[in-house]
């Protein structure tokens, strides 16, 4: 939190001074429009001060500072980023971009006019994925495994600790440590800044920074012989070639896909020979659920041929 | 006795002077050229490094000699310490340094002038910049060659004969 707070307007850091200590720590996203009031995210719903606070609002000037700021005023540090739309920060944290974008051959060059920016918190839950090793470790082998969710379910973060876990071992219940390679496209999973992990992953990690998946995951099969190979996001039907062959390699894969059920991802082109290959040994569904305003999630976990084994429910805060 | 060192000391005060203004002459060109290698340092930095300013400022701060270095130093501790804006910085880190140098005006917009657009833009247009620039610092370089031609050696010279002219008027 504190991390974030010198990007942001005077306003806007006296605002979050202001408010209650029990949501800013719950504080999930805050939302900056221009010409529009600051929005907060709390609990995965839209925070409502209290009558005598106003939200302030944004203005143009402002958005031009913010991103002179976060560039460490030397934008030219940051064209990589304005082309994919967001900035890893440190601590973690990522603020996503948007506004006008410049074309060049009908791709896009870069974002010019950045006008709204989302800053979602980076909260490493530690432990978070503890209640699903039971059922992914089997014989001293992690199982491949595909986490499936909506956005904002929690796959990054159930990723992250698996990474962690797999990588620091689990001595209490003699599950040894692995040489662990994180793929990290979108600077999420690590959130490296001049790749260097901020998340705690473990000492056994290696770590691919901003590497496209497909091309990730061959270097690092390659170069650094992993046991567990871990990666967000799996889509494109290059990332399933790679996919292929890193199992055949015999590398156990940890990935994530965006999907609310299996049925609905087992749809896809580009997921379903993963799928029909029974190249995954396990599936974890995530669902968002709310206890008491306490954000937590619903994992249910299905085998091999998508048939349901368990499911169990964990609050996170 | 008396009249011997007075005039021994006149003629020393005027050749002193003399030089030190015949030394402005001299260095403006070389502290042009140093700023002309900075500007393109600060061009390959950006261009193949993509080092942030404030990384940079610290980086040439060690390879530039004395005044150059000082000025990166002072735009160093604006950016890092007291957390300014580079554009402000960069301002106040030119007005401090001034006194320092022998440059004159002309050069003094052009640097507060590049100021202005250092890290506002992509690389690429930091790069048109950064030419810009050093077309109007090379520009003033040539000046500053020829009225050193010009003047460097008159005003040693003119210090020596003014202390000569001055011990023949009081004798």
């Amino acid at each position: 939190m504190n991390q974030i707070l010198p990007y942001l307007p005077e306003s806007f850091q006296q605002f979050l001074h202001r408010m209650p200590e029990n949501d800013r720590k719950m504080l999930e996203e805050i939302r900056c429009r221009t010409e529009w009031p600051l929005e907060l995210i709390v609990s995965g719903q839209k925070w409502i001060p209290a009558d005598d606070m106003e939200m302030p609002v944004f203005h143009k000037e402002q958005a031009k500072q913010m991103l002179q700021k976060i560039s460490k005023y030397s934008l030219y540090t940051l064209e990589e980023e304005l082309k994919r739309g967001y900035v890893t920060v440190p601590g973690g944290h990522r603020i996503g971009l948007a506004g006008r974008v410049i074309t060049e051959h009908g791709h896009v060059l870069r974002l010019r006019d950045v006008t709204f920016f989302n800053i979602r918190l980076a909260k490493q839950k530690i432990g978070a994925a503890l209640p699903l090793v039971p059922y992914l470790y089997n014989r001293q082998r992690w199982l491949n495994t595909l986490l499936i969710g909506a956005p904002q379910t929690g796959k990054t973060t159930m990723l992250r600790d698996m990474a962690r876990l797999i990588s620091e071992g689990i001595p209490d219940r003699y599950i040894s440590s692995r040489k662990t390679a994180i793929v990290d496209e979108r600077s999420e999973i690590a959130g490296c800044v001049d790749g260097v992990p901020q998340n705690r992953l473990g000492m056994r990690t290696d770590v691919m920074d901003a590497c496209p998946k497909a091309e990730g995951m061959m270097m690092m099969i390659r170069s650094m012989s992993p046991e567990v190979m871990v990666v967000d996001e799996i889509g494109g039907s290059e990332d399933t070639a790679a996919l292929f062959e890193a199992l055949n390699a015999g590398v156990t894969v940890m990935a994530t896909a965006h999907g609310f059920t299996f049925d609905q991802l087992s749809h896809r082109p580009s997921i379903r020979p993963l799928i029909d290959a029974q190249l995954f040994d396990r599936y974890v569904i995530l669902s968002r659920r709310l206890f008491s305003n306490k954000a937590g999630c619903r994992l249910t976990i299905l085998d091999q041929l998508g048939r349901k084994m368990t499911a169990t429910e964990g609050i996170w805060h | 006795m008396i009249k011997l060192v007075g005039s021994l000391i006149i003629l020393f005060a005027s050749t002193a002077a003399g030089m030190m203004l015949a030394r402005q002459y001299r260095d403006r060109p070389r502290e042009i050229r140093q700023w002309r290698s900075a500007l393109q340092s600060i061009e390959a930095e950006i261009v193949y490094g993509r080092v942030p300013v404030d990384q940079m400022a610290a980086d040439l701060s060690k390879q530039f000699p004395m005044p150059l270095s000082k000025f990166f130093q002072l735009l160093h501790e604006q950016l890092r310490g007291e957390g300014l804006p580079l554009q402000i910085a960069w301002s106040t880190s030119i007005e401090h340094f001034w006194p320092r140098t022998a440059l004159k005006r002309p050069e003094k917009e052009i640097l507060l002038q590049f100021g202005t657009t250092l890290g506002t833009e992509d690389a690429e247009n930091q790069k048109k910049h950064i030419q810009l620039a050093l077309a109007h610092l090379e520009r003033e370089e040539n000046d500053a060659r020829q009225s050193q031609k010009a003047n460097e050696k008159m005003l040693r010279s003119l210090g020596f004969l003014a202390g000569v002219l001055f011990i023949l008027l009081f004798i």
